[in-house]
This record gives C-alpha cells, sequence and structure tokens, in this order.
C-alpha cells in the first residue's frame, strides 16, 4: 500500500528519471568507426552486390547502420557484434590475406550462409535484406566453384611429399610442444580408428577423421549427441596430389587436429578442447589460447550436431 | 483433420529418416551380416580419390602391415599381413560445400599375406558385397596395386 502511494505520488519524478537514463546512456558510445578501405574483395559484380547487402554492415569498413541500430543499449550490441565480425572476416582488408586463406575464408563464410548459421538470426530478424533467396545463395556457390582448381599437381609439390616420406619412413617423432591452451599432443592418434575420411576439393587436401576408444564405443551403442566425455577426436589432413589421369592420393603432412570432449574442464569452449599442430615439426597453432575462439565460430553451423561435422561411419558392436 | 494427421505423420517420419542419417553415414558402413564389418577397424594406412569415377578408398592394415608400412620403403609386407582396400562412391558432405566423403560401397579387397612372395586376395563387390572369383591376372594386378600403396605420413 505504501510503495503504491510512492509511485502514484512520485509518478512524473519516476518517468523523468527513466527517461532521463535514457538519454544520458544514449552519450555512451562505443563508436562504431568505419577506418578507410585497404582492398576490397575483387569478385564478379553480381557477387559483390550480394555481399555488400548482406555482409558488408558487419564484416566491412562501410559499415551502414539504420537509426535503431544507434540507440543504447541495442547500439553497444552492435558495436560489439562488428567488432567481432571485423576481426573474423573483413572484407575490406581482403589484400591482407594470401590467395588461399581468401578461398578459404569465402568457403567458411559460404558455408556458414548455406548451414543458416550467418546473418546472424537477431540480425535478420531486423535487417530483412540481409537473408539470402536461394537464387543468391546459388550465385555464390557457382562462384567459390569457379575458385577451386582440379589441375595436375606440379612436380615441386610432388618432390615435397616424396622427401617427406623419405625423412619419415622408420623415425621416431621428438617431444612436441602443447597448444596455447595447454593440450597436450596425443601421438597415439596414429593407431586409432577411422570414422570417415573427406576429400576437400576447395582446399586441395585429404583427410582421414579418427576416433579414440571412447568415442568409437559411443558410435557402436548409439550415443554420439552429445559425445560422452572422453570421446576424442584426431581429423590428419595431406596435400592432395593428382595425377594426370584424375587419381589422388595423400601427399605431404600438412597437420593435425583434436577435438576432446569434456562438458566440465572445457566448458567455455563449446564443451570441447580444441587443438591443432601443423606441419612435419608438429608446430602448436595460436598465439594464445583464444584460438579456439576461430575453431568454435567455423564449427557453430553444427551446434546442434554437438559441434561435430563429421557424420560417422556405423561401426558394428561385436 | 484426418487427411492433415497422415501427412503430418509422413512428415515426422522423413524427418527421424534424415535426423538419422545426419548423425550416421549409414550408406558408407557396413552392417554386421556381411561378416567382414570389421575391416573398417583396421589402422589406416591411407586413402586415395578417383576423380573420374567419383570414387575415394580407404586402405587399413592389421597391425603387422601399418608397423611394417610406417618403417619400409619397400613393400615386401611380412607374414601374417592384412591390407584391405574399402572403395566408395562420392557423395557431398551436407555440412561443408567443398568436401566429397564416402557415400556407397562399392568394393572390399582383403589381401593376406602367407609370405613377403606369396599373397590372396579376397574380393567383394557391389553395395550387397558379392563375393567375387577373379581370375589370376586380375588378382596379381590388384594385390601389386593394394601392396604398392605408400602409409600416408604421420609424424
Amino acid at each position: 500500500m505504501h510503495s503504491q502511494n510512492f509511485v502514484t505520488k512520485h509518478k512524473f519524478l519516476i518517468t523523468g528519471v527513466l527517461l532521463a537514463a535514457v538519454i544520458g546512456i544514449q552519450f555512451v558510445r562505443p563508436g562504431i568507426e568505419n577506418p578507410p578501405v585497404t582492398e576490397n574483395i575483387i569478385a564478379p559484380h553480381d557477387v559483390q552486390v550480394i555481399l555488400k547487402k548482406a555482409c558488408y554492415d558487419c564484416h566491412s569498413n562501410e559499415t551502414q547502420l539504420l537509426w535503431f541500430d544507434k540507440i543504447a543499449p541495442a547500439s553497444w550490441m552492435v558495436a560489439k557484434d562488428v567488432k567481432d565480425a571485423r576481426h573474423v572476416l573483413n572484407f575490406s582488408h581482403w589484400d591482407s590475406l594470401a590467395p588461399g586463406d581468401q578461398k578459404a575464408k569465402l568457403f567458411e563464410a559460404f558455408n556458414q550462409i548455406s548451414l543458416g548459421a550467418m546473418p546472424l538470426k537477431q540480425y535478420a530478424a531486423l535487417h530483412r535484406e540481409a537473408k539470402l533467396s536461394a537464387a543468391e545463395i546459388l550465385i555464390l556457390k557457382s562462384y567459390i566453384t569457379s575458385l577451386v582448381s582440379f589441375k595436375t599437381s606440379d612436380t615441386s609439390l610432388v618432390n615435397a611429399a616424396n622427401h617427406q616420406y623419405d625423412e619419415w619412413t622408420g623415425t621416431k617423432s621428438a617431444k612436441v610442444k602443447p597448444a596455447p591452451n595447454g593440450i597436450e599432443y596425443i601421438p597415439d592418434f596414429k593407431n586409432w580408428k577411422a570414422i570417415s575420411t573427406s576429400d576437400r576439393f576447395d582446399n586441395g587436401t585429404m583427410r582421414v577423421i579418427v576416433a579414440n576408444d571412447i568415442a568409437v564405443k559411443a558410435i557402436k551403442e548409439n550415443h554420439i549427441n552429445p559425445w560422452p566425455n572422453g570421446a576424442t577426436f584426431a581429423k590428419i589432413a595431406w596435400d592432395e596430389l593428382i595425377d594426370s589421369t584424375g587419381k589422388v592420393q595423400t601427399g605431404a603432412f600438412k597437420q593435425v587436429e583434436f577435438m576432446i570432449k569434456d562438458d566440465n574442464k572445457y566448458q567455455k569452449t563449446a564443451g570441447w578442447g580444441w587443438a591443432r599442430w601443423k606441419g612435419m615439426q608438429l608446430t602448436p597453432y595460436g598465439k594464445n589460447e583464444t584460438f579456439t575462439q576461430e575453431c568454435i565460430n567455423c564449427h557453430r553451423p553444427v551446434k546442434d550436431n554437438d559441434f561435430v561435422f563429421t557424420m560417422p561411419l556405423h561401426l558394428q558392436p561385436k | 483433420m484426418k487427411n492433415l494427421t497422415i501427412p503430418g505423420f509422413l512428415t515426422l517420419l522423413i524427418l527421424t529418416g534424415c535426423s538419422k542419417e545426419n548423425s550416421y553415414n549409414e550408406s558408407a558402413s557396413l552392417s554386421d551380416s556381411t561378416k567382414i564389418s570389421s575391416v573398417l577397424e583396421g589402422k589406416v594406412l591411407t586413402s586415395m580419390v578417383n576423380t573420374k569415377e567419383k570414387t575415394m578408398a580407404t586402405l587399413y592394415g592389421n597391425d603387422i602391415a601399418v608397423e611394417y608400412a610406417r618403417n619400409s620403403k619397400d613393400h615386401k609386407y611380412p607374414a601374417g599381413s592384412e591390407l584391405s582396400l574399402v572403395t566408395w562412391s562420392q557423395k557431398e558432405d551436407v555440412h561443408w560445400y567443398g568436401a566429397n566423403i564416402p557415400g556407397e560401397i562399392k568394393s572390399v579387397e582383403i589381401v593376406k599375406y602367407q609370405s613377403p612372395n606369396a599373397a590372396t586376395l579376397v574380393c567383394y563387390q557391389g553395395k550387397n558385397l558379392e563375393l567375387q572369383k577373379p581370375d589370376f591376372k586380375t588378382a596379381v594386378t590388384r594385390i601389386a596395386f593394394i601392396s604398392n600403396q605408400r602409409a600416408a605420413v604421420l609424424p
């Protein structure tokens, strides 16, 4: 009763305070600036139009905000999204990426779009133009397909593979440094069971995905979504060597990547421990532990599959 | 109402069917009834693709074969070595445009070494993996092809 009296008495005061607060926070601006464009992506006109319409507000230095994006507190979220988005992919600094990385970014972006992870749902709800039609998706698909080359591997790739093989046969692996997030290398993956293979024609690599005993048991017992704690995968990648008849063999070893399930220990990184070691030197990937954000971003479209892309072979219980 | 219920039920059936296929790659798997499903549990020696035929294959080995292939450059497999080449037609990975993954199983070829100079080939073909009787020349060619594959480098 007392409080109701207070509200009635001070109705104007309360409204005034709220209004002042809303106006006040408008002066707290994280500010989205549009730094200079160093080099825009070079692509066919129809592709450029689609990218500008659907992606550029967040993934370029040509952000164009609508009036409601500029009102706090919404503007604070928008500013954070744009900052994160530019960090992941920025079409305005296209020249900062090597040609192979440019292609990889486009394939990743396309898959994020076609699997419905991009544009972000909350963004697309207010920015209808960002949502791509089936026809527009097809234009992007045919563009990225045109970037793939299926030509015979040159001798340098073949020589590199031969050299690596000759050096490797019979040698034992040396001590390997842990990944920046503290995950130790697991040399035993060589003896794990294969659950799939992947011919990555987008980047010219062959991949074999192997799983430890806990994961294999889960496959046999049909408990793979979510995967049990301890389930671990290794994805091994080699260059693809293509001969003149179109036959492809594994060439030089590129990298091995791990996903280790533990929803307590790795709660902050989507329930998985992520790690990657590159080259014959097995150099840990990532400058610091935030590299895992890259892994999670790429795997996000399959979050309903417990963040796992691979559809495993259905190994049989015996 | 009845008319609405039946399509609804069918959709549900289709959806559950899809979700199962989304979690396992069933078409590329070997059912227990084939009696050779354990070939998929060998260690991986290497894998290959034939872009013209749109097939991909994985070469598996038992412990003796894998130990040998990872440590020697010649291909004189010791007695007891067993190599299995499983070949699939390729299909697009629904989770990643830019990747092809195993589709239907096309064949399983198993090479067993009795001695470094004597090996036999057992060959299964087609979706139902029917046992084949390859002629002598084919058997010799296939044993040589399978045995001459290099182990993929694993540091």
